[in-house]
């Protein structure tokens, strides 16, 4: 019995220290980001003028660091969270994708005005307009939806 | 939302004056979860289950009641 519950606590004090480290990684890959300058080599002409490497290697460890620190942050959760979040995912994402969807054609059907002056009133402008829009009701409801999930279980 | 089982978890806490904060610690979840299953409003997985069964030294029929 005792094993166990030493066997839990060492597993969170494990995670917390990879997670920590991570960090500490981030760090030193932003140092190194700043600061190497040079131009990326084999940049495909094609794609315009070629970043620096520090940016890339920046960007590449960003998403590498994103993506370990998400899966110990939820190996950290226990199964209640864990099924507040999927619950929260499911239910608040999909129901704020929807109303924020039907907002937004809604607003533009009805000749609604929707990009700020200062931006140029292109396609794309309109596209992004709608993909952020969408995304941020999806983020509003999936917040929603968690206080509601620990809220009825208080 | 409320779970189809009476539990006595509060019972078998409370006989060993322990806070919801030290059983959460010694199951390894946090006290909101020991607060929800203990109001009957989160029903745990198998694994917390015999987790919790092994903490208290009683059959898990013993601790969760249909």
């Amino acid at each position: 019995m005792n094993t166990e519950i030493i066997t839990v606590g060492a597993a969170a004090a494990r995670n917390k220290k990879t997670m920590d480290d991570l960090t500490v990684g981030l760090c030193a890959l932003t140092v190194v980001g700043v600061s190497a300058t040079a131009a990326t080599p084999f940049w495909p002409e094609a794609w315009g003028r070629a970043p620096s490497i520090g940016v890339v290697v920046l960007a590449a460890g960003l998403a590498v660091f994103l993506a370990l620190h998400t899966l110990y942050w939820w190996r950290a959760l226990d199964e209640a969270a864990r099924e507040a979040h999927k619950w929260a995912w499911w239910w608040g994402g999909n129901l704020g994708l929807v109303a924020g969807g039907a907002a937004v054609v809604i607003a533009a059907l009805a000749g609604v005005n929707l990009l700020p002056a200062a931006l140029p009133h292109t396609d794309a402008a309109l596209i992004a307009l709608g993909v952020a829009a969408v995304f941020a009701a999806q983020a509003v409801g999936y917040g929603i939806a968690w206080c509601g999930w620990w809220i009825a279980r208080r | 939302m409320t779970s189809a089982f009476i539990n006595r978890l509060k019972v078998f806490r409370a006989e060993r004056d322990w806070t919801q904060a030290d059983l959460a610690e010694r199951l390894g979840v946090s006290r909101q979860t020991i607060q929800a299953l203990e109001k009957g409003r989160y029903d745990p997985s198998l694994p917390l289950a015999f987790r919790i069964s092994r903490l208290f030294g009683r059959p898990i029929e013993a601790i969760f009641i249909a």
